[in-house]
């Protein structure tokens, strides 16, 4: 099969990018690692495709005060190689190096990971688990949205017809930290089976505030506030005392040719406890350094 | 009214300037267009990576990309990596190996172990089969295509 007819934009600003937007069944294209499968099954029949690849202000990292703005047309290997990401969130550079191929990371961008939405994929894990904010521009208006309203289902994002991503603000982790990232896989490059990140802010022994953020478990990635709140407070040698149960009760995975929902649900507190136990001791690996 | 577009590219050192439907894919383009098909099509949605090209040095999925969007770029194809007389070293060290057998996926390895040994450490087999694992290989095993990747790591230019 071939795809369907289109009309091609190559948009050289953001402005001419919105405004062909405004024509119906219009689709934006950045690295097309989603949306070119889809396109050449007919599974995605867009009347017209507009091509943001060349606006460059979209392809920027930015260090400020409080957060790390990284724009939508960043490619996976510009974030993995990013000194500025790897100095202030390195679960980000760490988690990416798991997505797809080296030859796929040379096209796919946030931003298209973000909009395809697919709650296995590395990107979307990280942008719920770093409360991220997200950056949005029609022609009318722009508008920040926080991760947690922006995934809505599977695929599904509350990105409107008319809207473009501009660019991701991902808050600074200002307390001393561990973190850790872990995904199952049947081999290297697959969409996770099941994974899952942690982030735990630790102060004088005592976890203060933590970040627990599964994927493959459910229709978007899943942020595990009740485990999040069990080990507030705790002492990082005591024993968590944290059920199957427990881990398991926010989760909502489903059955597909890669794996069964009961293997998901088997291995999903066994992956969980994994970064949790290794979020700490990265924490006092780092604390040694 | 679908608009076609004139592109000019460089493949293989070669300028092009062709018109294109938006909708053509570029490793259509690349076989049909300009007849070069040493870049095969496997699966068509970039899972087996037999039509892995580089764009401006990077390799790429050329299924994965439609021919519009590789205007003013420079594309290298398997095509500009040696002859049959006279085979690239790459090339050279699959066929000692007998890293290929049907030979359908060679040009999608050839490519991405390229710019592996341009641009990863790779000190390890598992390091190795990481960075092969976007290419698939339905005759060998990869055993052979592993232990070629070693030999070539033994020989490259730091």
């Amino acid at each position: 099969m071939k795809p369907s007819k289109f009309a091609y934009v190559n948009a050289k600003t953001l402005d001419e990018a919105l405004l062909s937007l405004k024509q119906p069944e219009a689709k934006i294209i950045a690295g097309g690692q989603s949306l070119v499968p889809l396109i050449n099954y007919r599974l995605s029949q867009p009347s017209t495709l507009i091509d943001i690849s060349s606006i460059i202000e979209l392809s920027q990292i930015s260090v400020q005060d409080h957060k790390l703005e990284i724009g939508s047309l960043v490619t996976h290997n510009q974030a993995i190689t990013s000194k500025d990401i790897t100095k202030f969130l390195p679960i980000i550079s760490f988690a990416l190096e798991h997505t797809a191929h080296k030859t796929i990371r040379n096209s796919g961008t946030i931003g298209g990971s973000a909009a395809h939405a697919d709650p296995s994929a590395e990107w979307p894990l990280l942008i719920m688990l770093l409360d991220c904010s997200i950056n949005i521009i029609s022609y009318k208006n722009s508008r920040t949205i926080l991760a947690k309203d922006f995934f809505i289902s599977e695929l599904t994002t509350d990105l409107k017809e008319d809207e473009i991503i501009k660019s991701f603000n991902f808050p600074k982790i200002k307390q001393n930290y561990g973190w850790s990232f872990e995904k199952i896989v049947q081999r290297s490059g697959d969409f996770a089976l099941f994974s899952a990140g942690s982030i735990i802010e630790i102060d004088h022994n005592i976890i203060i505030n933590s970040k627990l953020c599964v994927g493959g478990a459910g229709e978007t990635p899943i942020r595990l506030s009740n485990i999040e709140a069990i080990i507030k407070g705790k002492n990082i040698e005591s024993n968590f005392d944290i059920t199957n149960d427990q881990f398991l009760s926010l989760l909502n995975p489903t059955s597909d040719e890669h794996a069964s929902m009961e293997y998901r649900l088997y291995i999903g507190p066994q992956v969980i406890r994994n970064v949790l136990i290794n979020s700490i001791q990265n924490y006092k690996d780092n604390k040694n350094d | 009214m679908i608009n076609k577009s004139e592109i000019t590219i460089t493949v293989n050192g070669e300028r092009f300037s062709e018109v294109v439907e938006p909708r053509m894919l570029a490793s259509d383009f690349i076989r049909e267009q300009l007849k070069l098909t040493g870049t095969h099509v496997g699966c068509e949605h970039g899972v087996c990576g037999a039509c892995t090209i580089l764009v401006d040095g990077k390799t790429t999925r050329s299924c994965l990309k439609f021919a519009v969007q590789l205007n003013g770029s420079k594309v290298e194809t398997i095509e500009n990596f040696g002859s049959i007389e006279k085979l690239d070293r790459i090339q050279e060290a699959f066929k000692k190996n007998h890293a290929l057998q049907c030979g359908f996926c060679t040009p999608g390895f050839v490519i991405t172990v390229k710019e592996l040994l341009e641009t990863e450490k790779l000190e390890t087999d598992e390091d190795i089969r990481r960075g092969l694992s976007g290419n698939l290989c339905r005759c060998t095993g990869y055993e052979n295509i592993i232990k070629t990747v070693k030999e070539l790591i033994q020989t490259r230019k730091s």
